[in-house]
């Protein structure tokens, strides 16, 4: 049973749809100038509405619709979305065959890494990697239970200390980052996809900071001999990925991740996690971090037929 | 070195997320992808300035709302348009709302696999039929301003819906 809307929605509505009359403009106009809860609800609103155009776009296109998901929806109104998207006419056929067999497996991951840091030696803070197979970044370390925090797996997490590290000279940054070079030991079939996968969780506290976490990878071809700085590694990347969301302090683990596509010709992952303060403002020198972890880190490799596939 | 590679991938990677900031301060679809246009060009004007040790979205998004600015006061007799002062007020709530922002359409996909069919089918009339949506109300006898309305509802359902679900997962502030 949908819920009547209020008088706010209905403008919301309206203005979602272009058809707003100028008194409704006026008086859409008038409710977000003085109130800031308007104003929100007004920014989510348009945002939703945005991501649906997006999201049903998208499935239409790659085969994530059909009439167990939209029923009563006729096969040429289905054509005539997809087809209205320029940008998609190579996967046209996919999408026929989609709508015909809605039947969709699940992708068969393979795990190229994983950390839970029970190699208590697992992090060296000096910026970006040198070469595969360590942690580094800025300062950080390995711990076990404290702050009301338990590893999310095994005995042991990451703890984020600072935002910079010894080698560092930049005087002031929000961001503690830490970097695990990856080599993949088999160069990714044609529309492989690479998903990162790493868990957050900082400790409880009533000081008035607040943190965002971020995971990021970059897909490269080569990796220099010497460290580069990020800025050559994000020259070198042949695909660069990130995403970011405020952390909660309540000591629970919260899993954030990141999907993309990949070149045939990635050799190495540069896997880059993130705790940043983003309240207070700027900082004028560098954070501590007092009580913020990650644990639970995987990258996987999901091939080729990750994308629908027809089902008995 | 020639960065312009580099600008393009960024742009191209980022250009939604741009464009999705545009239609928050400038609403009307048409009008966003005009600012977009003028947007694209500032930011190349302006490569040389960016830092790339910082994210560009949030370099970009400076330039975004500048620009839309400068559109406003092109459009400044156009009476569906927002005012200066509201433009401003916007930016600065979308500085608050943007961490929440992915959460959001994160939690959006587990809500639409809970609406019903009927629900389910106008709304991809509406988003994934590119017009289906007027030529079902004609086929079906109902008003368009019917159609419209139950459309509003279903969106206010899956703000709900998004709302409870970032509650649940532990989104104070969301």
């Amino acid at each position: 049973m949908l819920k009547k809307t209020s008088r706010l929605d209905v403008l919301l509505g309206r203005a979602a749809e272009e058809m707003l009359s100028p008194e409704e403009a006026t008086e859409l106009e008038e409710i977000l100038t003085r109130d800031p809860e308007a104003r929100k609800r007004y920014l989510q609103y348009l945002d939703l509405h945005a991501e649906l155009e997006e999201s049903f776009q998208l499935h239409a296109v790659a085969g994530g619709l059909g009439s167990v998901f939209f029923p009563g929806v006729s096969g040429w109104r289905l054509w005539t979305g997809a087809a209205a998207c320029a940008a998609c006419g190579m996967l046209f056929a996919s999408v026929a065959w989609a709508y015909a067999t809605p039947v969709i497996q699940k992708a068969q991951r393979r795990t190229i890494f994983t950390e839970n840091f029970e190699d208590r030696l697992a992090h060296q803070p000096t910026g970006l990697p040198r070469a595969p197979g360590a942690w580094s970044g800025d300062d950080a370390s390995v711990v076990g239970a404290e702050n009301g925090v338990l590893p999310k797996t095994g005995n042991s997490m990451l703890r984020f200390l600072r935002s910079t590290h010894a080698e560092e000279n930049t005087p002031k940054s929000a961001w503690c980052d830490i970097y695990r070079l990856v080599e993949l030991s088999t160069p990714p079939a044609l529309g492989s996809r690479l998903s990162l996968s790493a868990s957050f969780a900082v400790a409880p506290a009533s000081d008035g900071e607040q943190f965002d976490i971020y995971v990021g990878l970059n897909a490269l071809d080569t990796y220099p001999v010497q460290a580069p700085d990020l800025d050559t590694a994000r020259n070198l990347s042949n695909t660069t990925l990130g995403r970011r969301l405020p952390a909660t302090r309540n000591g629970k683990w919260h899993e954030l991740s990141v999907d993309t596509q990949v070149s045939p010709q990635t050799r190495y992952v540069l896997v880059h996690l993130a705790m940043l303060r983003r309240v207070p403002g700027p900082s004028p020198s560098h954070v501590q971090f007092a009580g913020h972890y990650v644990d639970d880190i995987k990258l996987d490799l999901l091939p080729s037929n990750a994308l629908p596939v027809k089902t008995p | 070195m020639d960065s312009t590679p580099e600008f393009v991938r960024l742009w191209t990677s980022h250009q939604a997320e741009i464009r999705r900031y545009l239609f928050l301060v400038v609403p009307r679809a048409r009008d966003a992808e005009e600012v977009l246009q003028d947007v694209s060009v500032r930011l190349w004007e302006k490569w040389d300035q960016y830092d790339p040790n910082r994210p560009f979205v949030p370099w970009a998004i400076r330039f975004a709302y500048l620009e839309a600015l400068k559109w406003r006061q092109r459009q400044a007799r156009e009476k569906l348009v927002f005012s200066d002062a509201l433009l401003v007020q916007l930016d600065a709530s979308y500085e608050e709302e943007v961490p929440f922002l992915e959460a959001r359409r994160r939690a959006l996909q587990g809500c639409l696999r809970k609406l019903g069919d009927n629900e389910r089918r106008w709304l991809w009339l509406r988003y994934g039929g590119h017009g289906a949506v007027k030529a079902e109300a004609v086929e079906s006898g109902k008003k368009l301003r019917k159609v419209y309305y139950a459309l509003e509802k279903i969106r206010v359902l899956l703000l709900d819906c998004v709302a409870g679900t970032l509650k649940q997962e532990g989104w104070s502030d969301a």
